[in-house]
């Protein structure tokens, strides 16, 4: 019996947490209710989650975001330096199944700002105690916007490309 | 009649319990959840100077701010113990190690299945900016073994068990099985409400994203692919929880379901989520695709119960 009011009760509170996907929701208005669904269940972190491949706002729009990561050091007038990123993306420093989580860190940019900027400080002083011969980082966000048309069968991708953040990081 | 009906709305969810379940089901499923959570957090060890030390690319006071006060962040624990975050984490990654190993053997699962539960709660609040479905989807599979019994036929400490347990690991596996159904459900209706998954756009614009390719994805390919990819995409994912109760369309379906996932392992980049997503499939509904496969090899009228 307590079995069955064990998943009973689970799948419930998962229904709760996926009705987020209805447009018009007013029991998750409330604060409270999000703090005991996470209380009761602790999956907090990943519960928000059930919406992968979709964007929250439901526009159908797609975009993706890079950052270009430069490590230098010298004057105006002989400036020293080298990518750390490559492509647009810091991934190639760890193996092929870990680029998502590189990559989701990198989404993080469009989507909470106040985390972000607290993730890019912190990336910053990776890499600048990483290369201590260039003291001077320079890292950029860009968001790509993506549209797709179609053309002879096919479709063909434009891409409109915004500076997001950029900043210069020292240890100083 | 009327005692069918009660029995209907009595059982619910839990009716015919013995549909579409095996022998040693449950268990199968604990095995591939922990050698799973192993694969997972391996990847993780591989490139554990980025994400798992205090000073990795993520700093631990970054996820520690981010942070609810009922999270117990592993920098809380160090400081309310006073150890240092190193030895701290050395022993949370071999005890997380140890209980997933216990829980692939069946030793003791329900402890060694909260014990790993609860440091993988502690690594996803520490690694939380790295997260993606695929952790969803691991937690609540290791919640389910906290709960129920699975170290039984198949453990190394064989045991029989009996029809009470075999029942409770029932309602186990009904859970997991309608757990996914709600989950495809989710996320199928979320892409319905976006004109951009009827019109071929966005999977054309994800599989052509450079920061997910893992394979390059051919480009030259006609656009009526995309669009009917979507389609099946959108109503495979809505309609799971029905089409999963028709006999021989289920086996169609998880055929369909199975390749998606391998192609978002391979052109998306997500192989870890592609792997677990295609395990619990499996797990969940061979049996019924065992009595569909046996059907269609020699008939008979009397499908679709327990094997």
């Amino acid at each position: 019996m307590r079995y069955k009011l064990f998943i009973s009760l689970f799948l419930s509170t998962q229904a709760c947490m996926m009705s987020k996907l209805v447009p018009e929701r007013p029991m998750h208005n409330s604060y409270y209710i999000e703090v005991v669904m996470q209380i009761i269940f602790s999956i907090s972190k990943v519960n928000h989650l059930y919406n992968f491949f979709t964007d929250p706002g439901k526009s159908g729009n797609y975009s993706y975001t890079t950052n270009n990561i430069y490590a230098f050091k010298g004057q105006p007038e002989k400036i020293e330096g080298e990518f750390i990123s490559k492509n647009g993306t810091i991934k190639h420093l760890v193996c092929p199944l870990n680029y998502p989580r590189l990559n989701q860190i990198q989404s993080i940019a469009s989507n909470d700002t106040t985390l972000y900027n607290a993730v890019v400080r912190s990336e910053a002083l990776f890499f600048l105690k990483k290369y201590k011969s260039y003291p001077i980082l320079y890292v950029e966000v860009l968001n790509h916007r993506l549209k797709a048309k179609i053309a002879y069968n096919k479709f063909l991708k434009t891409v409109e490309t915004d500076t997001i953040y950029s900043n210069y990081f020292s240890m100083n | 009649m009327k005692n069918k009906l009660t029995f209907i709305l009595k059982e619910n969810i839990f009716i015919f319990l013995d549909y579409g379940q095996a022998k040693h089901q449950f268990e199968y499923f604990r095995i591939a959840i922990s050698l799973f959570s192993l694969l997972n957090f391996g990847c993780f060890l591989i490139d554990y100077r980025i994400f798992l030390v205090p000073n990795g690319i993520v700093t631990w006071e970054v996820t520690n701010a981010n942070s609810f006060w009922f999270e117990p962040h592993l920098l809380k624990i160090s400081s309310l113990f006073s150890i240092s975050d190193t030895y701290l984490l050395a022993i949370s990654t071999v005890f997380y190690v140890l209980s997933l190993l216990c829980l692939m053997l069946g030793l003791y699962t329900r402890l060694t299945a909260t014990i790993a539960f609860i440091f993988f709660l502690l690594f996803s609040i520490q690694l939380y900016p790295f997260l993606y479905g695929v952790d969803l989807y691991q937690s609540v599979c290791l919640l389910i073994l906290c709960v129920f019994p699975s170290g039984y036929s198949l453990s190394l400490s064989s045991k029989t068990a009996n029809a009470q347990i075999i029942q409770q690991q029932k309602i186990g596996v009904r859970g997991l099985q309608i757990y996914l159904a709600l989950t495809y459900f989710a996320a199928g209706f979320g892409k319905m409400q976006m004109d951009s998954w009827f019109n071929g756009e966005f999977i054309f614009l994800s599989l052509s994203d450079p920061t997910y390719q893992l394979v390059n994805f051919p480009k030259d390919i006609h656009y009526f692919f995309y669009i009917l990819s979507g389609i099946i995409v959108v109503f495979a994912e809505t309609l799971y929880f029905v089409f999963i109760l028709i006999p021989y369309f289920r086996t169609l379906l998880l055929l369909v379901i199975i390749t998606m996932h391998l192609l978002i392992s391979l052109f998306m980049g997500l192989v870890p989520f592609g792997l677990l997503l295609i395990l619990i499939n499996i797990v969940s509904w061979y049996p019924l695709i065992f009595v569909d496969i046996k059907n269609v090899v020699k008939p008979s009228t009397s499908y679709d119960y327990a094997l």
